[in-house]
């Protein structure tokens, strides 16, 4: 893994820059500093409508490192293809990545998306998953976690989540992995690793969203800790079909271990500081534990050695 | 097969093709010499024209030229928006519903200045489900920013393409382009075509120079959010484009015939009596049944005229105002209508001749539509009984 000393030194030269237009905790900013630092001066992304069409800046002023092509909702896939098209029939050494939201993936997307991995494209694909859709000021999108209480859900979302990662794993594409804004050496070291491998690369990204989701600025990390250590945010790389769980996550993968020293349950934690799960429904929360267990073994199969419990 | 040998340079061939056939021959010399992309998906009746590069693409024959095989039209012109915006000649083609499917990115295409080639296979929307010629997806790009223009035969199909091609990248321009053709009356017809040759194209189409295109190493970001006022000053050159196109078809037609002697009109094209009783306006297949039309009623004593709308957008409203000046009377034929209106070309027309301050009688039919065939005598029937005040 990345050392924190090296990743301050390569994240010197910024892909994102100070005073831009994200919120005051935006887990987004989070995510673009990290997950493109590897691509440096080497990528071009396509940006669909999201909040990073928003936060790049208005007109000439500009506030992100990286040339950006902003298109459509459902376009950025396709879009990206055709950029990396370019680049090929040029023979330059570029890479395009598309890099969007989980409305504009789970949901209007999805054919695009389901093409470009069909077609292995030679693309990165960035999904940045808070779970809802924020820039138009917080509708359930097919990520938003079951209970969760949404501007068009607001008695809280009755059905499971879509499992967009296994989704596109179903593709038979090179390269899945899911990370958080929360651990940046291992988000930074997956898209490293997926540096060397050609094809599509699918790499989801949990990044809470302080204004939708609502709740205090300064927990963004601390929550999306929880995310991980409650099981709702599993971390994984699937690599040819085979998946491997991250390793500083294993254990929380375990139902009896999702538990802080005090015996307090990471998911209660998770949601006791949103305000998204005020008074969520009893009954759905429970449901929301058995997607977050159902989840995670379904991706048990996808192990090397599928008779082995994940935590093992 | 081969009609004639001992062909001038500028002819690589002389063959009886389909208009689909002809229209991607022109697209693959542009796309031949310098790096290119083409993304698209099947729709009747555009289908041959992606078939046939797909070919070329798959034989070796376009060694600089990408291939995506596309999920949707939506993605089509969304991945040849971005093969523009990596740097490169692009080129798709749809039809009817393919239109509509993509027509998000079809304003953001003309409205974003991608120089892309898309020749658009006119055909009726459902329902119910008809794939012959009407005009209604012509008219649905009118007001996105594209150049428009509207093939009378295979050949014309032909050059229009390379010329199309020419016009959208000159930087002065920077416009898409859609290039016209009557479902199954051009697409699926067989017609003599004299095929450019390569050393034609690559001295009349130099390599495309993007203004713009996505660098890592100089960060800019294209299509941000932008000011009510920027953006008024964005769509006011968009204008300028246009203007700006409709001195360059005139350079660009004049040094096509040069060499080439062929000549079907830079913004129109005029047949018959100079001054004649009747005009009639058309655009597409049937200009060509109105030109026998015109001659019909020329044996009947009748002086009649033909102006056929070659180049849509820019709209030649020089060109009609100088018909109306030639006509004394006008019939608009429009294979499409604005519903609770009157045909789109009709009622353009006649905003042309006012603004020109000409004051004689105009009428607009909508005929032919879901792919009726319409013919000269009929065209014929139609103007004499305009003259006679009967229609």
């Amino acid at each position: 893994m990345v050392r924190l000393k090296e990743l301050n030194q390569i994240e010197k030269e910024e892909t994102i820059k100070k005073g831009n237009f994200a919120c005051a905790g935006c887990g987004l900013n989070i995510a673009l500093r990290h997950a493109l630092a590897p691509l440096f001066k080497q990528v071009s992304i396509v940006v669909p409508a999201c909040c990073t069409s928003v936060i790049q800046g208005m007109g000439s002023g500009y506030g992100i490192n990286v040339p950006i092509f902003n298109i459509a909702f459902a376009a950025a896939p396709a879009a990206a293809s055709g950029v990396a098209a370019a680049y090929r029939a040029r023979g330059v050494d570029f890479v395009a990545a598309a890099w969007a939201g989980d409305g504009g993936t789970y949901d209007i997307g999805l054919a695009s998306l389901s093409g470009a991995a069909e077609r292995d494209e030679d693309i990165f694909y960035f999904c940045y998953d808070n779970g809802l859709y924020s820039n138009t000021g917080g509708q359930k999108s097919g990520a938003t976690p079951r209970s969760a209480r949404t501007t068009s859900t607001p008695t809280g979302r009755t059905t499971a989540t879509k499992s967009i990662a296994r989704i596109v794993a179903a593709h038979n594409v090179p390269y899945v992995a899911r990370a958080s804004i929360s651990y940046p050496r291992d988000l930074y070291d997956k898209v490293e690793r997926a540096k060397g491998i050609k094809g599509f690369k699918f790499i989801l990204i949990d990044q809470p969203c302080t204004a939708s989701n609502v709740f205090d600025s300064g927990k963004t990390i601390e929550i999306g800790e929880y995310a991980v250590k409650s099981g709702l945010v599993p971390l994984y790389e699937i690599v040819d079909g085979v998946l491997t769980w991250t390793s500083r996550t294993k254990r929380y993968l375990n139902p009896e271990k999702r538990i802080d020293r005090d015996g307090e349950a990471f998911l209660d934690k998770y949601m006791s500081l949103q305000r998204r799960f005020r008074g969520a429904n009893p009954e759905l929360v429970e449901l929301l534990k058995q997607d977050i267990n159902h989840e995670i073994e379904m991706l048990r199969r996808l192990q090397e050695d599928s008779s082995i419990q994940p935590w093992e | 097969m081969t009609l004639a040998n001992n062909l001038p340079p500028y002819i690589s061939k002389r063959d009886i093709v389909t208009g689909n056939h002809a229209v991607a021959e022109a697209a693959a010399l542009a796309l031949y010499t310098y790096p290119s992309v083409v993304a698209a998906y099947p729709i009747t009746p555009q289908t041959e024209v992606i078939e046939k590069i797909a070919d070329l693409v798959g034989e070796g024959k376009l060694p600089r030229t990408e291939y995506i095989a596309v999920e949707s039209e939506h993605s089509a012109l969304a991945a040849v928006m971005g093969s523009s915006a990596g740097g490169v000649r692009s080129f798709t083609a749809t039809s009817s519903h393919g239109l509509y499917y993509m027509y998000e990115l079809v304003s953001w295409a003309g409205l974003g200045r991608f120089p892309i080639v898309m020749p658009l296979i006119n055909r009726a929307p459902a329902p119910g489900w008809n794939i012959w010629v009407e005009h209604s997806d012509l008219y649905s790009i009118r007001d996105l920013a594209w150049l428009s223009f509207v093939a009378k035969n295979n050949q014309e199909a032909h050059d229009m393409t390379l010329q199309a091609f020419r016009v959208s990248e000159d930087h002065d321009v920077m416009l898409p382009s859609i290039i016209n053709l009557d479902a199954f009356i051009l697409s699926h017809t067989s017609a003599p075509v004299d095929f450019l040759s390569q050393s034609f194209a690559d001295d009349f189409l130099p390599e495309f120079e993007p203004i713009w295109s996505l660098n890592p190493l100089d960060p800019v970001s294209y299509g941000p959010l932008w000011s009510p006022s920027g953006i008024t000053e964005i769509r006011e050159d968009i204008d300028v484009g246009m203007a700006n196109a409709k001195k360059l078809i005139s350079k660009v037609i004049s040094e096509f015939t040069e060499v080439t002697g062929r000549n079907t009109g830079e913004m129109v094209e005029v047949y018959g009596d100079d001054h004649a009783d009747i005009g009639i306006i058309s655009m597409g297949t049937w200009s060509e049944e109105a030109e026998l039309a015109v001659d019909l009623l020329g044996e009947q004593g009748i002086s009649a005229g033909a102006t056929r709308i070659r180049t849509y957008r820019p709209f030649p409203a020089k060109e009609i105002i100088d018909a109306g000046k030639r006509y004394g009377r006008i019939l608009v034929l429009d294979r499409s209508s604005s519903w609770g209106f009157q045909g789109q070309l009709a009622g353009e027309v006649k905003a042309s001749l006012y603004d020109g301050g000409i004051d004689i009688p105009v009428k607009g039919i909508v005929a032919g539509l879901g792919g009726v065939d319409v013919t000269f005598n009929e065209i014929a029937d139609m103007m004499t009984a305009y003259i006679k005040e009967d229609l």
